[in-house]
């Protein structure tokens, strides 16, 4: 009835309630696309943009080649620490580096599921670490850039409600129809610089933030990944991570439970890959000596909880201890990123694993001939 | 839940839904208590429970007064429901306060005080809901209202979620009746309450949040900052504190009025008061006439003479100190509101019979009046803003000596320059008055139209782009977290 009223435009209050919402209306539309022009300039602004690009980046790549055998997969720490060339080499089978920063054990389920349902890689090989099965993990990451409204429901009901998710989730859905909401950081530090005489300390925050992300990631970096490798040390830039150094030493001990729902997300994982018949290896992916001492109280014990939901499932295990792949704190991009020698040296060791449990049949002349030089190498 | 976050958007859009879709004012009712208890329970479900125990005693107190009329028993009745009420906040809200108040007075007498505190936390908006079931008991046994039969209506009248955690102070006789009838969608009030929502959102994010980050440093250290600066943010707290709260009664009574229901207004530009008498008919309304009708006339008011009438002035500030939180600094800020009532008060008797000021004194009188008013309220904001601080990690908070050293820093090298070695540089001045001069914008357009004069009107195309504009500049500007609201805490 009310709406009907407002319809009967014979009425003038009527007539202007109708103008003045169409015409807010309109002008929040020229803003929006007004936002989608300005978004190679906002980018700059966009820390979060570089830093999960992968997210959208990889999952795009992956889906526009031909499915590779091997598929690599993991968080930052499997980002650097798999090299498909090694894997390659060591098993004459295609490869492809899916580890993306802060994709934990719900954001590999969740990534699977959107990758593999319907093209099956021969093989996943999964980098893991303890810190990715801590127990107050939630799945904040995965809410902004991969979940689905089912997804988030799952989440809901293992992981419980959580703002934390719920919040990125939404911002998900909604900046694509509302760019300036979505943009509006970028768009206020732009303004801020554009305002210099009226607001020079915001001014000079944004520019030095704008500056500090173009050092961060170059713009000859973002060009792409050689089959989802990248690694800071093979262009040089060996300075480029070491200033999150201090950030990294103080890393949080992770929270150890049994009844994390992290470990539960995990069996899920391999339970799913393992009904659509795709074969999964488990490494671990172990972090710098020094941070191995801090988390001595519960990494052997997550480790021993990672083993044996890998048992449990029959899927095998290689924990890459000192004595299997020897290692010293210079070895490492932080403490929790492996450099790139020891990523080499980690991926051949990983491929060697995978050779010997005969996973892959199939092998060529030139695998095998590849395999003797890096036993040799070795 | 606070009113400046997206939850709550989208909890009132489904409350603001369903309501209007619902036809009967029962079911009305009936979803309007839910979703006001599932909007408290947003902070503490527990506490809850008070709001209902609250609700049930002065229900049960209500119908009783109605049936008896023996006077012993109705002033029984109505002292089980004031204790019971300030019994509630003094546990909640004032226990660990009188602790600590007795184990220092004790330990300063020379003597051993094993008194722990009792930590109880701190139900949000207690102080707002039993204020306002005791005007309900209270004006039913003054025979200035009927008790209500229905307990539906009484417990929303308690836990209406738009003023259920920071006012206004809604008095039963002016709620009650509007819950007799069934509400009918008006354009009109979607257009007012929708206006009224978005001043209330850019005072509090646009101008509350923003003066908050040169606020908060100069507070925590005065000692730090030079003489300029500190005035500078003692009116930037003036603000702050201005339209946080302002922000959220506009939002509060936006909400009512979008569901139909009318509040009071709680503020009428405060900052152009020209006198202290003048601020209060402005500051916090509800709590102004809550405080007159209830303490201040029952003490006798005005009718007993002059000294009386300076005794009752003082306790009722002292105790709207009080009651604004469990910390001296609050009673000291009481203090000097009361003291320069009573100087004022006896400053105009003393003038009583002398010929009016005309012409251009008389304007002069009302500038001085106003920069007064305004130096002697901004002054006894700083006492309201230097809270003892809880360190983190500890128990208690720190003694309130110290929160009063800093007001009085504060306040004395206001006046007397402050020789401060290698003073923290305050940014961002130029952009902080300019919210200020936004505030008073904001408060001398308020005035305009309280006297009656038109409003803006804008051409309707010019408008719409207008609205488009104000909402992108809330969405830009407005911080990325949203901060809880200054008089939640009482």
């Amino acid at each position: 009835m009310t709406l009907m009223n407002l319809l009967n435009l014979t009425h003038p209050q009527h007539r202007r309630r109708l103008v003045v919402f169409s015409s807010g209306i309109l002008a929040l539309v020229i803003a929006d696309i007004a936002t989608r022009r300005a978004r190679p300039v906002l980018h700059a602004y966009n820390l979060g943009a570089f830093d999960n690009e992968d997210f959208e980046r990889k999952p795009e790549e992956l889906q526009q080649m031909d499915m590779p055998d091997v598929v690599l997969m993991g968080s930052s720490r499997a980002r650097y620490a798999f090299v498909p060339d090694a894997f390659e080499a060591a098993t004459g089978c295609s490869a492809y580096n899916l580890g993306v920063n802060g994709a934990q054990t719900v954001e590999w389920l969740v990534m699977a599921r959107q990758l593999f349902a319907e093209r099956k890689p021969r093989l996943v090989v999964l980098g893991v670490n303890a810190g990715e099965f801590r127990a107050d993990y939630q799945p904040n990451v995965g809410a902004r850039f991969l979940f689905t409204l089912g997804d988030i429901l799952e989440s809901f009901a293992m992981e419980g409600f959580s703002r934390g998710v719920f919040a990125p989730y939404i911002r998900r859905q909604f900046g694509p129809s509302w760019a300036a909401y979505e943009q509006r950081q970028q768009v206020k530090m732009w303004w801020q610089e554009q305002l210099e005489f009226m607001l020079p300390y915001q001014a000079e925050a944004a520019r030095s933030y704008r500056r500090h992300i173009a050092e961060l990631y170059p713009p000859e970096d973002r060009e792409g990944t050689a089959k989802g490798y990248w690694h800071p040390w093979i262009h040089g830039l060996r300075l480029h991570e070491f200033g999150r150094s201090e950030e990294a030493a103080v890393t949080r001990v992770p929270r150890f439970s049994e009844a994390a729902v992290t470990f539960a997300r995990f069996d899920q994982f391999l339970g799913w890959l393992q009904d659509h018949g795709i074969p999964v290896v488990v490494g671990y992916i172990p972090n710098s000596p020094r941070t191995e001492g801090r988390w001595v109280a519960i990494e052997p014990r997550m480790i021993l909880t990672i083993e044996f939901l890998c048992r449990a499932r029959g899927v095998p295990f290689l924990r890459s201890d000192q004595a299997d792949l020897p290692r010293e704190n210079t070895d490492y991009l932080d403490e929790v990123h492996v450099g790139w020698p020891l990523a080499r040296r980690m991926s051949r060791r990983m491929a060697e694993y995978v050779e010997a449990l005969g996973v892959l049949e199939s092998r060529t002349e030139t695998t095998a001939s590849m395999l003797r030089s890096v036993a040799n190498d070795r | 839940m606070i009113f400046s976050s997206w939850i709550f958007a989208a909890f009132f859009l489904v409350v603001f839904t369903v309501y209007w879709a619902l036809k009967t004012r029962r079911a009305r009712h009936v979803l309007l208590l839910l979703a006001s208890y599932f909007f408290y329970m947003s902070w503490n479900p527990w506490l809850v429970t008070l709001i209902i125990g609250s609700t049930v005693l002065d229900y049960l107190v209500g119908l009783s007064l109605m049936k008896t009329e023996a006077a012993r028993r109705r002033t029984g009745l109505l002292i089980l429901s004031v204790v019971g009420n300030l019994g509630i906040l003094a546990v909640f809200k004032y226990a660990d306060f009188f602790i600590l108040s007795m184990r220092g007075l004790l330990t300063s007498l020379g003597l051993q005080a094993n008194l722990s505190t009792l930590s109880i936390i701190l139900p949000v908006g207690i102080s707002f809901y039993t204020f306002q079931t005791m005007s309900y008991t209270i004006d039913i046994y003054r025979g200035k209202l009927r008790a209500t039969r229905s307990f539906l209506d009484f417990a929303l009248f308690v836990a209406f979620f738009p003023q259920l955690v920071a006012g206004p102070i809604v008095k039963a006789r002016d709620f009650m009746p509007q819950l007799r009838t069934i509400k009918k969608f008006s354009w009109e009030n979607l257009d007012a309450g929708v206006v009224l929502f978005m001043i209330g959102l850019t005072k509090k994010l646009l101008i509350a949040d923003q003066l908050a980050y040169l606020v908060d440093p100069v507070f925590a250290d005065p000692t730090r900052f030079v003489t300029r600066d500190l005035w500078l943010a003692m009116f930037c707290y003036g603000g702050q504190i201005y339209c946080d709260f302002s922000g959220y009664t506009d939002m509060a009574i936006a909400v009512a009025l979008l569901l139909g229901f009318t509040l009071r207004p709680n503020f009428a530009s405060p900052y152009l008061a020209t006198s202290l008498t003048d601020f209060w008919h402005r500051w916090h309304i509800s709590l102004s006439t809550w405080l007159r009708d209830y303490l201040y006339i029952p003490l006798g008011g005005s009718r007993l003479g002059r000294l009386l009438t300076y005794r009752n002035l003082l306790l009722v500030m002292l105790l709207g100190g009080l009651w604004h939180g469990a910390s001296w600094t609050f009673v000291i800020w009481g203090a000097i509101h009361g003291t320069v009532l009573v100087i004022s008060k006896a400053w105009a008797e003393r003038k009583t019979g002398a010929p009016a000021v005309r012409g251009i004194g008389r304007y002069g009188n009302l500038a001085l009046g106003w920069a007064l008013t305004l130096l002697v309220v901004h002054v006894a904001w700083v006492f309201f803003r230097c809270q003892p601080v809880m360190a983190q990690g500890a128990l208690e908070p720190e003694p309130t000596t110290l929160a009063l050293q800093r007001a009085a820093y504060f306040v004395t090298h206001l006046f007397v320059p402050a020789e401060v070695e290698n003073p923290v540089w305050l940014m961002n001045k130029l952009p902080m008055l300019v919210l200020l001069g936004l505030m008073v914008c904001f408060q001398a357009y308020d005035e305009w139209t309280r006297r009656g004069r038109p409003g803006l009107r804008l051409p309707a195309p010019i408008a719409g782009v207008g609205y488009a504009a104000w909402i992108l500049i809330l969405v830009i500007l407005s911080p990325e977290n949203a901060n809880p609201f200054i008089y939640f805490q009482f």
